[in-house]
């Protein structure tokens, strides 16, 4: 069970949308895997048409549960399951306060039955605070979306700073940046420069586009709904840089 | 994780039912067509299905789906023009490892052709999101007479959608006509009515304790007789060489219960049978050797370095001739009348009722547990004598002469194991075939370096990649006579394992028989 995460403490980075296409990507190479909505918005269940769990308690997520194992669903794609969002995720933060090992809870709740899965994506709401730590622990890759813009980049660097003092392993992040656009003279920017300075930055950039920007209204992975178009094209190049960075280990 | 599918089949009209049920009943729209020749291929003895795989080729796509793997499958796509039948034929990568402990040496045969016109359909919410499917594929195989036609019926439950998956079943229960199937392979087999091989090369024979010798000896033969009979189609249609090896060993085993249970058919008859099935494995030797010579081809290169390994060309060049040529003659062999002559002679005298009185086979009357006992413990005792004798220098022909002997042994532990305790049985035979490893790969490379010498010495000096192949088979032949020393060294411990403590109180607990005098 390999876990990667899809994290930024910003909103509207391009997170769901990424961690949508790269789990249809990565079960598309036969690989079970199972995509785990933790936003209590639910975007990534609407994405795929799964209602979210209404009996699911956030409690169950940070106490180890059968109930949640009972509340996983099967997308329509092959080898592709999602954890549905719950209402009562909103609440995660006080709960794993509340909870003993509060740090490491969400890795053992991930353990205990996921382990039927090649990969485990997390798609992460924004603004938590707590909870980020269990993420931050659980994953074995973060997986940040970041926006070409300098304001974005002073995020990624707080990121930085808050493993260098928590001493977590900054060795995990791989930034990589989303919804560019050309046009904008600052996204040219950061889009020269950043490669220079961050080697962990993957190489694919995942442009603004028409095809990704209407999912919502389709309501599938880009790559299920329109094949040909740029936007799969993309997040399947993403996803190889990924496989690459996990081959590396 | 994709929960199993459920399987059905029936006849071709049911189609029509269930595809008016799930418009009536289901919000149900189909999602995908799929038209196919689908060929099913297994070996000659089914290992496959009996390993719980089935194989399936599409066009030039094959697909390897194991037990447990919840409908994924291990693909190869091979080339345009390619029909890869042996494991080491296709290309590398998952499917060839996961193909190849499957299957060894045995080749890929077609069990079912069918075409194949598959609709699914998704039965979905008011989201629009599918809860189950159902898979209708009207299967057709044959021609003219031999045509079938039936439909297969497949519902795929998503994980987490049980309720939908329950009416969907509930509701294909319901056609009148449909029956349930373990797996899909299970459905297509009973459209097509193909039942799967049930041949095994070592038979257990039913026999119990006191069942007269010559009643339980002649179940043994009657089945080794229908192993070598199955294999003849094998061997005449060069499908891969375990058909070869099977029938030799069903010979050899034929031989050796001839000759072993002394007193059980009179001195004439195994006289007699004895000569004929000497005959018919000579037959076979020639084309056995030049197998095993091409079978270790591989083995042969990688044993030289890079350069070297052209120099061998011209030996597996001829070797292949010479196949060809051997093939040829075996062919000729098996459709003259000589086989089926002795085959049926042999038949009429394994069935045909005991003849009054015991004139000449004292034994035959007995019953067979003490005396499989007895030729046992004989055979254990006549290779401790040979085998305590040997020394490293002692010659080649000593080591074999044992070889033979354990082979025997073997035999007779193979035949009788039901008469005796299982467990025990099976680490008797585990310490013997120990014994036979080392005896065995040391006769290997006797033969071969003596067949590499003549090669050798064949050589004419003059030809263009003369000093090549005499380097070729020089480093070969260095490589050998260094392995087998290290083999012969081995024997000592090997051989003082099998004669040990452990082994020889197993052998007279099992087999000794008080009141009886040893020989
Ligand atoms: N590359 C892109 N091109 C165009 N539109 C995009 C792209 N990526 C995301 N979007 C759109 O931008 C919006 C926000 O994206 P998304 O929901 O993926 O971000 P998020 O980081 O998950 O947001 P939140 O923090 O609210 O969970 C969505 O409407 C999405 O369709
Ligand atoms: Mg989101």
């Amino acid at each position: 069970m390999i876990v990667i995460a899809l994290y930024n403490i910003k909103g509207g980075v391009g997170k769901t949308a990424a961690a949508v296409n790269l789990a249809f990507e990565a079960a598309r190479d036969g690989k079970k895997t199972l995509l785990v909505d933790l936003d209590p918005q639910g975007s990534a269940s609407y994405y795929f048409r799964v209602r979210p769990a209404k009996k699911l308690k956030g409690k169950q997520l940070v106490s180890a549960d059968d109930k949640l194992e009972a509340a996983i669903r099967g997308t329509d794609y092959p080898h592709l399951d999602l954890l549905p969002a719950t209402f009562s995720f909103r609440k995660l933060d006080q709960l794993l306060d509340g909870a003993k090992h509060s740090k490491t809870r969400l890795g053992h709740t991930l353990a205990a039955f996921g382990g039927d899965y090649h990969y485990v994506i997390l798609d992460c709401p924004p603004n938590i605070t707590l909870a980020s730590e269990n993420v931050f622990n659980a994953a074995d890759w973060i997986v940040v979306p970041t926006i070409p813009t300098t304001l974005s980049l002073r995020t990624w660097e707080q990121l930085n700073r808050f493993f260098a003092d928590k001493r977590l392993p900054e060795g995990k992040l791989r930034p990589f940046l989303s919804m560019a656009e050309t046009r904008k003279r600052m996204h040219r920017e950061v889009l020269d420069e950043l490669p220079e300075t961050e080697p962990r930055l993957l190489p694919t950039v995942i442009p603004y586009l028409a095809d990704i920007e209407q999912m919502g209204e389709y309501r599938a992975p880009v790559a299920a709904a329109r094949p040909h178009s740029r936007g799969g094209r993309a997040y399947r190049q993403l996803w190889r840089d990924i496989e690459a960075v996990m081959a590396e280990g | 994780m994709e929960p199993d599918q459920l399987h059905f089949h029936g006849p071709p009209e049911l189609a029509a039912s269930l595809v008016e049920l799930l418009e009536r009943s289901f919000a149900a729209r189909i999602e995908e067509r799929h038209h196919a020749r689908v060929r099913c291929l297994d070996t000659f003895e089914w290992l496959l299905y009996h390993a719980g795989c089935t194989l399936q080729q599409e066009d030039r796509t094959f697909r390897l789906y194991l037990p447990q793997s919840g409908g994924a499958a291990l693909a190869a796509v091979v080339g345009p023009r390619h029909r890869p039948r042996f494991w080491w034929e296709f290309p590398e990568g998952p499917f060839r490892g996961a193909l190849a402990p499957l299957i060894g040496l045995r080749a890929l045969i077609p069990i079912m052709d069918l075409v194949a016109e598959s609709t699914t359909w998704q039965i979905v919410n008011k989201d629009d999101k599918t809860l189950v499917r159902l898979r209708l594929t009207l299967v057709q195989t044959g021609e003219g007479e031999e045509a079938r036609q039936g439909v297969l019926a497949a519902i795929m439950p998503l994980r987490g959608y049980d309720k939908a998956a329950d009416r969907l079943l509930k509701a294909v229960e319901t056609v009148a006509g449909l029956r349930p199937a373990a797996s899909r392979f299970d459905a297509l087999r009973a459209i097509t009515g193909t039942a799967p091989s049930t041949y095994s090369a070592k038979p257990a024979p039913p026999l119990v304790p006191d069942l007269p010798a010559v009643e339980a000896i002649k179940i043994i033969l009657r089945q080794l007789l229908a192993v070598m009979r199955a294999n003849v189609p094998g061997i005449v249609g060069d499908i891969d060489t375990e058909f070869l090896h099977d029938f030799r060993v069903a010979v050899r085993r034929t031989r050796a219960a001839l000759g072993q249970m002394k007193g059980v058919f009179t001195p004439t008859v195994t006289e007699h049978f004895r000569q004929e099935f000497a005959r018919l494995g000579q037959l076979t030797n020639r084309m056995r050797d030049l197998d095993v010579y091409l079978l270790a081809e591989n083995t042969f290169r990688s044993q030289l370095p890079e350069t070297l390994r052209p120099g061998l060309d011209p030996l597996f060049q001829r070797l292949a001739r010479q196949r060809r040529a051997e093939l040829r003659r075996l062919r000729a062999a098996f459709a003259g009348p000589d086989f089926d002559r002795l085959s049926d002679e042999w038949k009429a005298f394994l069935t045909a009722p005991l003849p009054a009185g015991d004139a000449g086979a004292p034994n035959q009357r007995q019953p067979i547990q003490p005396l499989a006992a007895r030729f046992i413990r004989r055979r254990f005792k006549a290779i401790i004598v040979t085998g305590g004798k040997i020394t490293p220098r002692s010659p080649a022909a000593d080591m074999h002469r044992l070889r033979i002997q354990c082979k025997k042994l073997r035999y007779l532990l193979e035949f009788f194991t039901v008469l005796f305790p299982p467990t025990e049985m099976k680490q008797l035979i585990k310490h013997l075939k120990q014994l036979q490893d080392n005896l065995g790969e040391f006769n290997d490379l006797s033969v071969q370096q003596e067949y590499l010498h003549q090669h050798l010495d064949g050589l004419k000096p003059t030809a263009p990649d003369a000093v090549l192949q005499a380097a070729a088979l020089g480093g070969l032949l260095t490589g050998m006579a260094a392995r087998r020393r290290e083999v012969h060294d081995q024997f000592a411990a090997v051989f003082a394992d099998f004669s040990g403590v452990e082994t020889t109180a197993l052998f007279y607990t099992l087999f000794d028989h008080p009141g009886e005098v040893s020989p």
